[in-house]
């Protein structure tokens, strides 16, 4: 009876000791990691567990801390502010994977096709340099842009003759939405098109030789042949513009701070304001963990849904 | 030849074990006045962030020269009190509000934060900040002849800092105002007089914009625009239009027109009047303010609510508006900025609104201008906390002693202090103090601080659409009476005792 008893644990300590020992053997690693899972633990894990804790309570910050179980989720349902604030959201989403998928890809397959090695690089490093701008000060170069009175794009369409297509870009309750997604036009200097570009030199040179022998034209290769090698590529930068979409609202926050009204308005900043202007914590936090939830179920579909029939892996 | 240098993994490893401990260190919150060394080491620490009065050194974009005045102070403090070490605040750009109240949450403020005597009712009881009752009961040391600190100051002035449950928690020292400054070349060329009556006005402002010039200078961009014009335009209409329904909102005490603060209508009152139907954003008279407010933005800049908000004194100081509604904080730059090319005034009054214009018109306008400006300070629990509010308050208690205040609100140049022996104060301000004590302040609780911060949110953005025509009056009534009647009953929820008077 107690050999038949003793027999599981000896297993489990068969099993057991050899991960042990090979904890033991890569405890420099293991040590190295400690510090990044510490931090990770701290400043990431914890406050969005908070976030998700507070969700349920009626608290200010300071003096009031109710329990009201779904209560905030359910105001959030009727806050007419949100459901606009998300349309914007939604706007702004689609047009920056558009964005996003068009220009960046289209400077990364331009410069993949440039022959002369030198300019590929050169033009690569053209798109680096804006990159270490700080983002503010590109925010505070487009306010100049669309300033009304003396911005340079109303002063440039009056210097073609065009005074009639002036607006008060920012301030326009129809056009203020586009302005913001214009900002950075042409899109091409950012993290997307380095992305795209590491995708293009990846692929294998055995392929692009082969499509050139059976007589695939430039654009065939393009459809045929890069751009499925480059899917995996695709989707990275789909999840992170759908990322920074939900999360960022520092542009908005910068330029219009939601107006003019609430023309510009993203949940991001709504919950901002909830929670730094108004002291509605808990609300606050229902925000956040609706966009956290929503986010991860887009990068779901995004991973399971966006698949070509022809997705190869570089060797 | 043998090699002595680390191996690989023993590098790894102390690599390891050092950047563990170099995050972990940083991680720590350092204690005051750890960066010190030697006897220096000991010296307490009081940061103050001190809004408009922050010294700074002049940049070569200046037009004026900045604050500098707490410098001197701070050195003069410095003299009797080597063992307290004192830190200014960089002044905050944008989103003060949101900074402020991140600060006090986290219990990373400074000791001493500048505050609006508006947002006293709301934030009272959640304990960031000190009841200085006791400290003001007792004398100055740096004041003699005066049996408190509390006695120091104008009354009025002091108790402006006084929350609903009748303790002080706001140290005020100065007073301020408004004006329409007008372009007096641009009138005197136009053969205008400074009009005495709105229909005046109106004839005046309709010669100007004939002329080609913007009649008068104004901003609803929600940053800095429309809570600043918004608020006062509003607050000075409504104490005109409601006059004579000021018993029935205060619940049947009639209520005199007084530059002294806690005799208006104060949230508690505004809160109960909302409950009961006797102020509602559907009231004719908060239509006939609307209307009143959409007629004159015919005499706005174009495009007047994307306008950002520096371009108000721009269009006026250049030439390209007649008037602009300009505060006494700008008593400094107007007079000393090379912009400014013409022959200036400011209208002794606003024109009244006389029945002519409106049914609900007659009664001279009140001064937009009141007590505390620059000069309105918390004591944070957190100085408690850190063991310096001992020092917090006797730094505030030098700062107030009337030679030093008037040092430093005369540098800045744009607020009258606050104080009873206003001996050495610039005489420029005289204007808008007269102005003040002549016409008093409004009586309705401006929408600033009547009710929650998202109330008033809702307020400048609605506000902005209606200006701009994207919202007609009677939706913009309708939307504002539901986000007044949702604040009001928050309110009331946070605050049961405010349900009677």
């Amino acid at each position: 009876m107690s050999a038949t008893l003793s027999t599981p644990s000896t297993g489990q300590s068969a099993v057991a000791r050899p991960r042990i020992a090979r904890i033991a053997r890569y405890r420099t690693a293991y040590l190295w990691l400690i510090p990044t899972f510490a931090l990770l633990l701290i400043f990431n894990y914890y406050p969005a567990l908070s976030a998700l804790y507070h969700s349920l309570f009626q608290w200010n910050g300071a003096n009031i801390k109710l329990f009201v179980g779904v209560s905030n989720f359910v105001d959030l349902w009727n806050d007419p502010l949100w459901w606009e604030s998300f349309t914007h959201l939604i706007i702004l989403t689609v047009a920056l994977v558009a964005i996003n998928l068009t220009f960046p890809l289209g400077a990364a397959a331009m410069i993949f096709h440039l022959w002369n090695l030198r300019a590929a690089y050169f033009y690569r490093v053209l798109l680096v340099v804006p990159m270490v701008v700080p983002g503010l000060v590109i925010l505070m170069i487009w306010m100049f842009i669309y300033s009304p009175n003396i911005g340079l794009l109303n002063q440039s369409l009056a210097l073609v003759g065009l005074e009639n297509l002036q607006r008060f870009w920012l301030g326009d309750f129809k056009l203020a939405l586009y302005a913001i997604i214009f900002v950075g036009f042409p899109w091409v200097a950012g993290i997307g098109t380095l992305i795209y570009l590491a995708g293009f030199q990846a692929i294998p040179s055995e392929l692009m030789d082969s499509a050139v022998i059976d007589g695939a034209s430039t654009w065939q290769r393009l459809a045929f042949v890069e751009l499925p090698m480059v899917l995996s590529q695709i989707k990275l930068v789909v999840i992170l513009t759908v990322i920074t979409a939900f999360q960022n609202f520092t542009i908005v926050l910068v330029m219009t701070n939601g107006g003019p009204g609430t023309k510009t308005l993203v949940p991001g900043l709504h919950l901002y304001k909830a929670a730094m202007a108004y002291n509605r914590m808990g609300y606050a936090c229902a925000i956040g963990t609706v966009l956290f939830f929503l986010t991860l179920v887009l990068t779901y579909l995004n991973h399971r849904y966006l698949r070509s029939s022809v997705e190869f892996t570089g060797s | 030849m043998s090699h002595n240098g680390l191996s690989r993994r023993r590098f790894l490893q102390l690599s390891g074990a050092t950047g563990a401990a170099l995050t972990l260190a940083a991680c720590v919150p350092s204690a005051p006045g750890d960066d010190m060394a030697g006897p220096a080491a000991e010296a307490r620490v009081v940061s103050h962030y001190a809004q408009g009065l922050t010294p700074r050194e002049r940049l070569e974009t200046d037009r004026w020269d900045p604050p500098q005045a707490l410098w001197t102070l701070e050195e003069a403090y410095k003299d009797l009190h080597p063992d307290v070490d004192l830190e200014f605040i960089e002044s905050v750009a944008s989103g003060y509000d949101e900074w402020m109240v991140t600060q006090l949450t986290a219990g990373t403020a400074p000791e001493i934060l500048w505050y609006q005597r508006g947002w006293i009712a709301r934030d009272y009881e959640k304990n960031w900040f000190n009841n200085l009752d006791p400290y003001l009961s007792q004398p100055n040391p740096y004041v003699e002849g005066y049996d408190s600190w509390k006695d120091t100051f104008q009354g009025p002035v002091i108790a402006s800092g006084t929350a609903p449950d009748g303790h002080i928690y706001l140290i005020t020292g100065d007073i301020v105002g408004t004006g329409f400054f007008y372009n007096k070349s641009k009138f005197d060329e136009l053969g205008l007089a400074v009009p005495e009556t709105w229909a005046e006005y109106e004839v005046a402002q309709q010669a100007i914009a004939d002329s080609g010039t913007t009649p008068f200078s104004v901003s609803y961009h929600l940053q800095g625009g429309t809570p600043l014009y918004g608020s006062w335009t509003t607050r000075v209409f409504q104490d005109v239009l409601y006059d004579h329904k000021m018993a029935q909102i205060s619940g049947g005490t009639p209520v005199s027109r007084t530059w002294k603060p806690g005799e208006g209508l104060q949230p508690p009152a505004m809160v109960r009047a909302i409950r009961d139907g006797n102020y509602a954003a559907t009231d004719p008279e908060w239509l006939e303010m609307l209307r009143l407010m959409k007629e004159w933005s015919v005499h706005y800049p174009e495009g007047f609510w994307a306008l950002p908000s520096a371009d108000v004194f721009r269009l006026w100081a250049e030439g390209e508006a007649a008037v602009a509604w300009l505060g006494s904080w700008m008593n400094k730059p107007v007079r000393n900025d090379p912009l400014i090319e013409f022959e200036w005034g400011i209208f002794p009054k606003m024109p009244t609104v006389t029945q002519e214009t409106s049914q609900y018109g007659g009664l001279g306008f009140p001064a937009m201008a009141g007590v505390g400006g620059v000069f309105q300070y918390i004591t944070t629990t957190v100085a408690e906390e850190r063991g310096v509010l001992d020092d917090t308050i006797d730094w505030l208690q030098f700062l107030t002693a009337p030679p030093n205040l008037i040092e430093a609100l005369n540098d800045h140049g744009g607020f009258a202090p606050g104080v009873k022996d206003t001996s050495g104060a610039d005489p420029t301000l005289a204007v808008y103090t007269d102005m003040l004590v002549d016409f008093g302040a409004e009586r309705i609780e401006p929408f600033d601080s009547m009710l929650t911060r998202e109330f008033v949110d809702a307020m400048w953005r609605n506000l902005q659409q209606f200006m701009a025509g994207e919202l007609s009056a009677d939706e913009m009534s309708s939307i504002m009476q539901q986000e007044m009647e949702l604040a009001a009953q928050q309110l009331l929820n946070e605050h049961p005792d405010w349900a009677e008077a």
